[in-house]
This record gives structure tokens, C-alpha cells and sequence, in this order.
């Protein structure tokens, strides 16, 4: 080859990039053609915008020799002497003949300046970019519950760009929500939730929209309100409205990514996809009630909702720009305190009376009986019958009356706040039966806790055991607090 | 002490090996290796105008011209569109139905854009009757890395703007984020900002 005269080529911008960036490069060839084809052998893939397929050069690439368009030089046998030039030059044509849209990646809404600028980060990803991130603008989401789980979630999907975010809650925030509930602040207690959600939404990004569902989810309404979204992030904290939305995204054909909570454990997995498993296939009957504690009377620890609402709302995004493999078929378990990931295998159940072959549920259902809530509320209204008030206890025992006050919460509830002032014994339900004898039937006795819930049942069931002076503290020490001392801590 | 490889823990190492081929596969994913420019232009104050001017002016007839600008001015391979330059449509045929720059015309334009230190980042054409979107001949035609407006016109009246890049592979167009800067509109964003604030 080194016989052969070298010869420049000029490439011009639009093949920079196959020739290293180069806007010159030294070839050598006898004849324009062999320069060429020295050219397009050392930077192959240059090949395929030079030459079509029969071979020949593009009817649109031009090869100048010095300055004379080598057509009028014999084309590509034109000889070349060394210190001659060649230069492509690039013609430009095309037409609006046959504009069939074919080869051509298209979708649904463009995207604004700011929103380009928004999303730089996301763009430059090819499992995003444009195209995806028009996907995401398209998109709707139906958060069902704003609280732990949903605040994490409506703030990453905010700030990813879905393009409509429906929220679900009927709350007002409470002071004891700020340890995970994200969304809020100081400022918002005592404002309903969605309220205060939707400013902080916007505040993170103006160009989604915020679609406010006060309302409590119920069988009658859910078909309506999750009609519309195309994915449904299920953050509930009960029984009967999870049931409730796995059946209707079950019923309706949408993906329901499912994350739940407890202390120091999450789950998350995405159920109603098409061929995977649903929230009936894992669990086709909820707990008796009473069994599985809620987080407000078993606690949850605070950034725990956040690891699982992010991953919802992650599953959520793949969902939405079809990339990578969802957790549908899977169940993510996460222990924060051993810090560990553990993964179950999920199949859809085809005796599932939802979502299997032949389905006994076609319609949704009453979900509160399902799950024995109201069985539960109707003896809990039995039990009013020993309640006693606040302020009759005080009285009493300020009159000196022998009345015991008995306080069947945990030690470390004791150490919050007790009604220790007033003579209060700490007798933990954990310990109750083994301190039975500690009790005289005969005696007047009020037991109290939290809320009044659990003392409830123990003194429904001292009643039963022949205890006939027991009452039991409405409300609880949050009942006593807000009757008699609001300067009280609550928790 | 820890087993030492080549200076590392076994853990370092191990989470050393994880990140370069994660970004191997990055840079595997971009294909070939040619640095994948996040597909984006800005059009500067007038471009969008001068391009409808000059369709509406044609129709029926396909109009083109060049994109006189920057490439590569800033990270990401982001381009700028300083100008519009009309160009004749050397298709006798059917220009209604196609559109031709010449080489020679093309060479020039670039020449005269080399001396206000500007280069031609792409062009532009409209299709009369049609959509925004590039045909079959379109994409025969087209060279990678320049960006190719296509502006819409229906009954005279020129409509959706896209901007499209040939695929690596040829096999497609991708669609490019459109960004304009019109003079007029900025200040009007922060007129309404400044509303809102004081209430």
C-alpha cells in the first residue's frame, strides 16, 4: 500500500463520529474508488452511509476531488495524484411521499422547555428518553392512601413526571403522622390530607396534575375511581381496603403495586398483571381481626415507609415505560433490622375466587364483613356498657374513693405518659395472666390504655371471669388527656 | 487483615469490578461505542417563525433549508439552531412531494456559516398535506447526526413541528426534544410567577 499516493479525505460533520471525530483522514488509493474503499476498510461503519445495499455509492453522497464534483471526473475511477483532496459532501432530499410513520418512533404528548430541562437526567438514559418520558407524562397514577407509604410514592412520581397523580384519603394530618409521612409538615396538622398533599405536589413539579378523591374507598364507589389511572398504588392500612382494591384493579385489568408495613418489616409486589398472581392468590382470606396489629398500635419505624413507598413508586415507573422486570410473580420481603432482602416466589392461583380460571367473585363485595370488621365494631359497641368517663374517674378518685386504676399498656407506653399522679398500677397485658391474683374481685377497678381498645377487651373478659366492679377508661389515656389535661403528651 | 488483591480488600475489589462493567454495559448500550447525544435542540428566537413563513409561502410546494448553528456546544451533544436558512427545493419533478438541496448548494451554505465561526446542524422541510412525521423516503435519504425539522402544513396553514435523528442502524428515525427560546415569552413566565407570590 505504501506505493500508493495519499490522499486527504474531508468528512463532513455528519460521519465525524465513525472516523473518531476527526475532520480529516489520510487514505491512500490509486483511483477516488480505491481511496474510498481504503476509507470505508479502515472505519467500517462508515460503510453503511456511504454505500446502499446494491453496493454503490448513496445517490445523496457526493465526492468532491479538489474542487470538482468527481461525476464530472469519471466518477469514482477518476485518478488521484498525491496531495489531492477528496471531500464528501453531503446532498439533502426526502419528501413527504408515502409519510406512513412508518420507522418512526412516535407517542403521545411533546414535552414543554422546562420540562426538558426538568428531565435532562431521565432523557439521557435510552430505557427513558423521550419517548418514555412522554409515557410518563401520558401517564395516571391512583394513590390509594396518602399517608406512609403514599407520601414517598406521590413525591417520586411527582418529581419523575407522571402526568396525572389521583390521591385518595379522606385524613387530616395529625401530629403523629410527621415522623413518616413525608408530604407534611408542622404547618399542615390538622388539614385534610389531600389538601396539603396536593400544594406539596405542585410545589414539586407544576405540570402534574393533582386529582383529589376525599372519600373513603368503598364498593360502591372504587369502579368509579380507579376507572381512569392506569396503575394503582395500593398504600392502605387495613384489611378491607386492600381486598377492596386488589379485587377492583383485579375486575378492572389494572396493575396494582402492592407495599405494606409493619414495625420493622416491608413487602412490596405487583399484582392484576396480566398471567401473574394477585393479592387473593397470596392471601385468600384477611387475619381474624385483632390479630394483626395496626401500625398505630404496633408501631412503625420512620424511614421504613419510605424504602417501600420508593419501591412502589419505582415498580410503578417500569411499569409505566415497559423497561426491566417488574416484581410481578414476586414477593419482596425487607427486614430493617437485620437488614436484609428476601424474595418469594408468587403464582397467580387458578382456584383464586378473583383472578383464577372460574371466578366466584365478579362483582366487588362487602369488604368489612369479609374481613369481620363489623363484627368487631358491634362488640366493640357492646362493651360501652362498663365504660366509665374521665371525669367520673377523677372525681372519684379525688373524692378518695377506693377505686383501683389499673394501666394494661406496655413499659415503654408507661415511660411516654401514666396516670401515675392518680395512683395508677402498670399491670402489662403482656404479664396479665400471670398476675390474675394480683386482682380483687371485690374491689372497684378501672383499667385503662391507650385508647381504650384493649383495656376493653380485658375487662370484658374480667367481667366474664366474675369481676363485677371492673369498668374500663373510655377513650383511654388519649380520652383522659383531651377531657381533663390537654397540656397531656399523646401518642 | 483481609485477603489484599492488587492493593484492594476482596470486598473493594469486588465492588470495583461491579461498577466498571456497569459502566461498560452503559457504554455498550449507546451502541458502538459512538457517544450518544441526549437528543435535544434548541431553536433560537425567530427559527420557528422563519421556517412557518417559508412553508406557508411555498405550499403546495415543499419548502427546505438549512439549520445554521452549534453542535456539540454544550455537554450531551445538545445542538443550537441560530437561524433558518431558506434554500431553493432543486426537485423539478414533484416538488410537491419531495425536496432536493443540492451538494453544491449545501457546501456553500456551510462555507458561508464556517466564517461567523457556525456550522449546519441539520435541516429543515415541510410536507404539505402531510404530518410531522418522516417518510420512508425521508429516512432513505438522510444522514445520521444531523437533526431534520419537518414541519406540517394543512391547507396552506403550517401546523406540528418535529425534529427528528436518523438511528445509528438507519432503521428509524428518533424523535428530538424541541426547545425554543423566543424573547417573548420569557419575561411573560416571570410575570406570572411575580403574580402569584404577592397574593
Amino acid at each position: 500500500m505504501s506505493g500508493l499516493p495519499a490522499v486527504v479525505v474531508r468528512i463532513p460533520a455528519p460521519l465525524r463520529a465513525y472516523v473518531g471525530g476527526a475532520g480529516e483522514v489520510e487514505v491512500r488509493g490509486a483511483t477516488v474508488g480505491a481511496a474510498l474503499q481504503d476509507l470505508t476498510a479502515r472505519f467500517p461503519r462508515l460503510r453503511r452511509h456511504l454505500y446502499g445495499e446494491d453496493g454503490r455509492l448513496r445517490s445523496f453522497v457526493n465526492i468532491y476531488l479538489n474542487e470538482e464534483d468527481v461525476r464530472h471526473l469519471g466518477g469514482e475511477s477518476a485518478a488521484i495524484r498525491p496531495g489531492d483532496a477528496l471531500t464528501i459532501v453531503p446532498s439533502i432530499a426526502g419528501g413527504a411521499e408515502v409519510a406512513t410513520g412508518e420507522g418512526v418512533t412516535a407517542g403521545p404528548p411533546g414535552l414543554t422547555n422546562e420540562e426538558v430541562a426538568r428531565y435532562a437526567r431521565h432523557l439521557v438514559l435510552p430505557e427513558v428518553g423521550l419517548e418514555g418520558q412522554r409515557k410518563l407524562k401520558a401517564a395516571k397514577v391512583l394513590l390509594v392512601g396518602a399517608g406512609g407509604l403514599g407520601s414517598p410514592a406521590a413525591l417520586y412520581l411527582a418529581a419523575a413526571g407522571v402526568g396525572t397523580l389521583g390521591l385518595v384519603d379522606f385524613d387530616a394530618v395529625d401530629t403523629s403522622n410527621l415522623h413518616r409521612q413525608v408530604l407534611y409538615g408542622v404547618s399542615d396538622v390538622g388539614r385534610p390530607k389531600l389538601e396539603a398533599a396536593s400544594a406539596r405536589i405542585r410545589d414539586v413539579n407544576p405540570n402534574v396534575e393533582v386529582v383529589p378523591h376525599a372519600v373513603r374507598l368503598t364498593s360502591e364507589n372504587a369502579l368509579e375511581v380507579l376507572e381512569p389511572y392506569d396503575v394503582v398504588v395500593d398504600g392502605t392500612d387495613n384489611f378491607p381496603t386492600r381486598y377492596l382494591v386488589n379485587d377492583a384493579c383485579v375486575l378492572l385489568g389494572k396493575p396494582n403495586v402492592y407495599g405494606s408495613i409493619f414495625r420493622f418489616e416491608g413487602q412490596v409486589s405487583v399484582f392484576g398483571v396480566e398471567g401473574g398472581p394477585c393479592y387473593r392468590c397470596l392471601f385468600r382470606e384477611p387475619p381474624p381481626p385483632g390479630l394483626v396489629p395496626s401500625c398505630a398500635e404496633g408501631g412503625v419505624l420512620g424511614v421504613l415507609p419510605g424504602i417501600i413507598g420508593s419501591l412502589q413508586a419505582l415498580e410503578t415507573l417500569k411499569l409505566i415505560l415497559g423497561q426491566g422486570q417488574t416484581l410481578a410473580g414476586r414477593l419482596l420481603l425487607f427486614d430493617a433490622l437485620t437488614m436484609r432482602w428476601r424474595e418469594l416466589r408468587l403464582r397467580r392461583n387458578p382456584a383464586c375466587p378473583v383472578c383464577g380460571d372460574e371466578p366466584t367473585i365478579r362483582e366487588l363485595i362487602d369488604y368489612e364483613a369479609f374481613c369481620g370488621v363489623k363484627r368487631e365494631r358491634e362488640e366493640a359497641g357492646s362493651m360501652e356498657e362498663f365504660d366509665v368517663t374521665p371525669t367520673w374517674v377523677k372525681e372519684r378518685l379525688e373524692s378518695g374513693e377506693p377505686l383501683r386504676l389499673i394501666d394494661v399498656r406496655e413499659r415503654d407506653e408507661w415511660e411516654l405518659v401514666n396516670l401515675g399522679a392518680y395512683g395508677a398500677e402498670l399491670i402489662p397485658l403482656s404479664e396479665f395472666a400471670d398476675r390474675m391474683g394480683e386482682l380483687d374481685a371485690t374491689q372497684e377497678m378501672v383499667v385503662y390504655c391507650r385508647s381504650g381498645k384493649r383495656s376493653g377487651r380485658v375487662v370484658k373478659q374480667l367481667r366474664e371471669a366474675g369481676f363485677t366492679r371492673v369498668w374500663n377508661l373510655r377513650g383511654g389515656i388519649l380520652g383522659w388527656a383531651e377531657e381533663l389535661e390537654p397540656g397531656m403528651p399523646r401518642y | 487483615m483481609g485477603a489484599r488483591l492488587n492493593g484492594f480488600t476482596r470486598p473493594a475489589r469486588a465492588a470495583f469490578v461491579w461498577r466498571v462493567r456497569a459502566s461498560r454495559r452503559w457504554i455498550e448500550a449507546r451502541g458502538d461505542g459512538i457517544v450518544l447525544a441526549a437528543p435535544v435542540i434548541r431553536l433560537g428566537p425567530g427559527v420557528l417563525e422563519a421556517v412557518r413563513r417559508h412553508a406557508r409561502r411555498e405550499y403546495p410546494r415543499e419548502c427546505c433549508g438549512a439549520l445554521v448553528g452549534r453542535a456539540a456546544a454544550r455537554a450531551g451533544g445538545e445542538r443550537l439552531v441560530v437561524r433558518a436558512l431558506p434554500l431553493e427545493n432543486a426537485e423539478r419533478e414533484a416538488p410537491a412531494r419531495g425536496y432536493l438541496i443540492p451538494a453544491a448548494v449545501v457546501r456553500r451554505a456551510e462555507r458561508d456559516a464556517a466564517l461567523e465561526g457556525l456550522e449546519l446542524v441539520g435541516f429543515y422541510h415541510s410536507h404539505p398535506g402531510g404530518g410531522a412525521e418522516p417518510s420512508g423516503v425521508d429516512r432513505e435519504k438522510a444522514w445520521p447526526w444531523y437533526n431534520y425539522l419537518i414541519v406540517a402544513v394543512g391547507d396552506g396553514e403550517p401546523g406540528d413541528v418535529r425534529v427528528w435523528r436518523l438511528a445509528e442502524d438507519r432503521s428509524r428515525f428518533d424523535a428530538v426534544a424541541i426547545v425554543v427560546e423566543d424573547e417573548e415569552r420569557a419575561p411573560r413566565i416571570h410575570g406570572a410567577k411575580r403574580g402569584r407570590s404577592r397574593r
